[in-house]
């Protein structure tokens, strides 16, 4: 399977046979080599296609943001939700969003914890398209509670009124899930990137970006205590993370399983979601980090292994959320119970049937490409599949939500949902908002863990030095030593 | 020669294995038998019970084999051939069901065999719950299992004679269909032996609630006979705290993953309240079952996450086995409250603790958990207690995390 390659030989030695894998950063570069790379993106002038990529996003975005406008000064009924459906694009995309942000949590803390040395690479951009997305999904309740001036009632707080929030709604679990994640992700992914910051602050040559770095860094030194101290609190946040990962969206499922709508009402949700945000999540990693290491040329940090390995949880994850499909399907027709069964049949057969196979076909069969090396490795065929995935994962949540409402226990109130121009704009205007600030950050924060990087270069490795004695997980080298 | 081919025919252990099969059994065999007297549906019940407890536990210790292939596992290699050698048991799954297949044909099992209810036998239900159909699944699991245990174990042990990477290189590429083909069957085996048990009730997560209490006991049985290994000072230089420390962080972040899985499934219905699944809980959650569903949450949970929580208590060899003890014996808690319920009262009736049925069921336990042993240490007489020739194995012996160990 993996063999073929020239780097990946398995030799034999007097005490067995011995396979060394694939190295994960390219062109033995040296410590400061990596560095330079790193600090040159955020030291070098903007280009004029940088700055035209910018406005185009950030023009989405103002859009949305005027549609949001518009729909808050005018009323939800600029919408197209009524009865039965009065869950749209909104949820939709608040669980889209969310589920994005799962991949940057999953690297960053579980594939830490599971000391996979390959998420060096990646952890930094896809923590902060977690933290954007969370932003973007966080947009969506806020706007559908209709009166936002009232949205801080969400909050419980003691107040002269006697209102409290209703602690048995799944609604208020998803405001406390949601602000953990937020806040814990942003503490971790700030945390992570301190000593990036002081390497950018040592660097640069441009006053007011010292300045902000410099801030930023808190007086990082590089000195063997502030290192100490690092790991072991990034150690903490890995471990505190990691329940984060599961929690927050089986906690967007319970929105729906508490309702005891059929198709909504299973017990495989909260791990079918959580199953489905990560697939989701890496698929949107692929998707800018394809495009990323491609025009900043970070190629020799982000390297065909690191894809290729993603696309293999992408693969691993679609079918588990096949897997889940299929529970569903299955437990529905044996259930016995007409409700349930119809549900199914009707997602497969109904108005939405476009809906649900595109989800099919997108989540559960364009993964497959998988299975095989070459295509693991193939640029063009893993961004197609990224996007496919990015859409069919959108019409999971869509159909989940517009097939259990549309048709229910009464026929006399069936209906079917369109989307009106505002939803759709509000939807594009939030992929603006996530692409503008994920610009924003490409340019002018370390895209790469400069420190962690280096930590994996052949020189940091135990076996480099004498046999047996620790290396610490991070190379210890001081930021202002360039 | 290569160092770490370790023999052990000719050493005391597969003997010490052997005795301690041999007494689980016997005494397992004792209980079993008193327990049922007079009460000759006790007997299936709590057969049944030992049945699952060591089918989960064996396929799941190939499963986990495959698994460390896919994945490329670095730090498993020294450890593996544990699990490999533990799973034997896969091969004679067959002889074990033949009791089954006598109870549920005599109608002394599954209700839905005999049952005369209409809701039981029309449609799609009618369709899955009938009796070829269900004959046919069981022999395709059992097919499956054993193909999986020989080709992967098998590919496995061949490793160790050859210096060419090929039996491995055919492990990577063919644990990813045995792990898909495991993920089905232990659910659908999960589904057709014990879900079916009340043929009325359902629940979608319950092959994920299966898999992750067999894979609990699965890693608890390795880290026990890793530290019996130890003891006897078989695995001396192979074996370190790293292995310990990396087996203890799967069984914590399992016992979650069960506690998290067996929460999704009980809060849902408990939310909904819906009377077609909630009865399910309803029924166990009374007339002295409750101490079982208490003993899960306190056993399989509580008391291992707190346990198991720091990372000295995973590093010390003893304390991290204690741990796998308590789940060792906590999955046996959570599979009686799950299918011995049943079999505690006369259909229709409500369910109603009994210890008697419990002692047969938790005999019946002793007895396969012995019938493990005993295979398991005819595989160790005869095979490498360590993959010697993993292509990993240097990366798993070179492992020094950088923990400090006071002890």
């Amino acid at each position: 399977m993996s063999t073929t390659t020239a780097v990946q030989t398995a030799h034999h030695r007097s005490d067995g046979v011995r396979f060394e894998r694939e190295p994960l950063v390219l062109g033995n570069p040296t410590l400061h080599d990596i560095t330079a790379k790193i600090a040159s993106i955020a030291e070098d002038k903007p280009t004029p296609k940088y700055l035209l990529a910018l406005s185009f996003t950030a023009a989405i975005a103002a859009w949305g943001v005027g549609c949001i406008l518009y729909t808050i000064l005018t009323g939800i009924g600029v919408w197209g939700l009524n009865n039965p459906i009065g869950w749209g694009w909104d949820i939709t995309n608040f669980v889209f969003w969310i589920g994005i942000g799962h991949a940057g949590t999953l690297i960053s803390a579980i594939l830490f914890l599971f000391r996979q040395k390959w998420r060096t690479a990646i952890n930094r951009s896809a923590e902060a398209m977690t933290i954007f997305a969370v932003i973007c999904a966080g947009l969506f309740p806020l706007i559908h509670v209709g009166r936002i001036w009232f949205a801080y009632w969400l909050i419980p707080y003691p107040n002269q009124m006697q209102m409290w929030t209703n602690f048995r709604s799944p609604l208020e679990w998803d405001v406390f899930a949601v602000s953990t994640y937020l806040t814990v992700s942003l503490i971790f992914w700030f945390l992570g990137m301190v000593p990036d910051l002081a390497t950018l602050r040592d660097v640069v040559k441009n006053k007011v970006a010292k300045r902000l770095y410099g801030f930023f860094s808190l007086g990082w030194s590089g000195s063997m205590r502030h290192w100490h101290h690092y790991e072991m609190a990034y150690l903490i946040l890995a471990g505190l993370s990691t329940p984060l990962v599961l929690s927050v969206h089986s906690v967007v499922s319970l929105d729906f399983t508490a309702g005891i709508l059929p198709g909504w009402h299973t017990t495989i949700f909260p791990p079918y979601f959580v199953a489905g945000a990560i697939f989701s999540g890496f698929a949107m990693v692929m998707t800018l980090l394809v495009i990323t290491r491609e025009v900043l040329d970070l190629k020799e940090l982000i390297t065909m292994k690191h894809l290729e390995n993603m696309n293999k949880i992408i693969l691993a994850t679609g079918m588990m959320v096949g897997y889940a499909y299929a529970m569903e399907f299955f437990i529905a027709q044996y259930s016995g119970n007409p409700y349930e069964a119809f549900v199914f049949i009707n997602r497969a057969t109904g108005d939405y049937a476009w809906a649900y196979w595109t989800m099919v076909l997108c989540n559960v069969v364009s993964p497959q490409v998988f299975w095989s090396r070459r295509l693991r490795r193939n640029i063009p065929v893993m961004f197609i599949v990224s996007i496919l995935v990015n859409i069919g994962m959108w019409f999971e949540r869509f159909t989940i939500i517009a097939t259990s409402l549309h048709h229910d226990f009464l026929p006399a109130s069936w209906g079917y949902y369109t989307p009106t121009w505002v939803e759709v704009s509000i939807f594009a205007g939030t992929i603006g908002i996530f692409l503008t600030l994920f610009l924003l950050f490409a340019k002018y924060i370390p895209v790469i863990a400069i420190a962690e990087v280096k930590a994996i270069l052949p020189d940091a490795q135990p076996q480099h030095s004498h046999h047996g004695v620790e290396a610490p997980s991070h190379q210890v080298e001081q930021s202002t030593s360039v | 020669m290569n160092p770490y081919r370790i023999m052990l025919g000719q050493t005391p252990f597969p003997g010490q294995l052997r005795r301690l099969g041999g007494v689980l059994a016997l005494v397992g065999i004792a209980a079993f038998i008193v327990g049922g007297l007079g009460h000759p549906q006790y007997w299936w019940g709590g057969y049944l019970l030992g049945f699952i407890y060591a089918m989960g536990l064996s396929v799941t210790l190939v499963f986990f084999s495959a698994l460390s292939y896919l994945v490329n596992a670095g730090w498993v290699a020294a450890v593996r051939r544990i699990p490999e050698m533990l799973s034997s048991f896969v091969l004679v799954l067959p002889v074990a069901a033949l009791p089954l297949v006598i109870g549920a044909l005599t109608g002394n099992i599954y209700e839905w065999m005999h049952s005369s209810d209409e809701h039981l036998h029309h449609g799609f239900k009618g369709l899955y719950l009938s009796q070829p159909f269900f004959w046919a699944r069981l022999v395709f699991y059992a097919v499956v299992w054993i193909g999986m245990h020989r080709v992967i174990v098998g590919n496995s042990l061949r490793q160790d004679d050859v210096t060419d990477i090929t039996p491995t290189q055919r492990n990577w590429k063919l644990s990813a269909p045995f792990v898909l083909l495991y993920a089905l069957t232990i659910t659908f085996a999960s589904f057709d032996l014990v879900m079916t048990l009340e043929p009325h009730w359902f629940s979608t997560i319950f092959g994920v609630y299966s898999f992750a209490g067999h894979f609990v006991a699965s890693l608890a049985l390795m880290l026990i006979v890793m530290r019996m290994l130890e003891r006897g000072g078989y695995l001396a230089g192979i074996l370190s705290r790293e292995h310990y420390h990396d087996v203890g962080k799967l069984l914590f972040a399992f016992t979650i993953f069960w506690t998290y899985v067996a929460f999704s499934q009980y809060f849902i219905i408990w939310y909904g309240n819906l009377p077609e699944e909630t009865v399910f809980f309803a029924k166990r959650l009374s007339n002295g079952w409750e101490i079982f569903g208490w003993a899960s949450l306190f056993g399989h949970f509580v008391i291992p996450f707190l346990f198991l929580l720091r990372q000295d208590v995973k590093r010390q060899p003893q304390l991290v086995t204690i741990g796998a003890l308590i789940l060792l014996i906590a999955h046996a808690i959570d599979l009686s409250w799950v299918i011995l319920p049943v079999f505690s009262a006369a259909p229709g009736e409500p369910y109603q603790l009994s210890w008697a049925l419990v002692l047969t069921g938790w005999g019946a336990i002793a007895a396969m958990l012995g019938a493990v042993l005993i295979v398991a240490s005819r595989a160790f007489a005869r095979h490498s207690a360590v993959a010697c020739n993993d292509p990993y194995l240097h990366e798993s012996l070179d492992y020094h995390s950088g923990a400090y160990d006071p002890v």
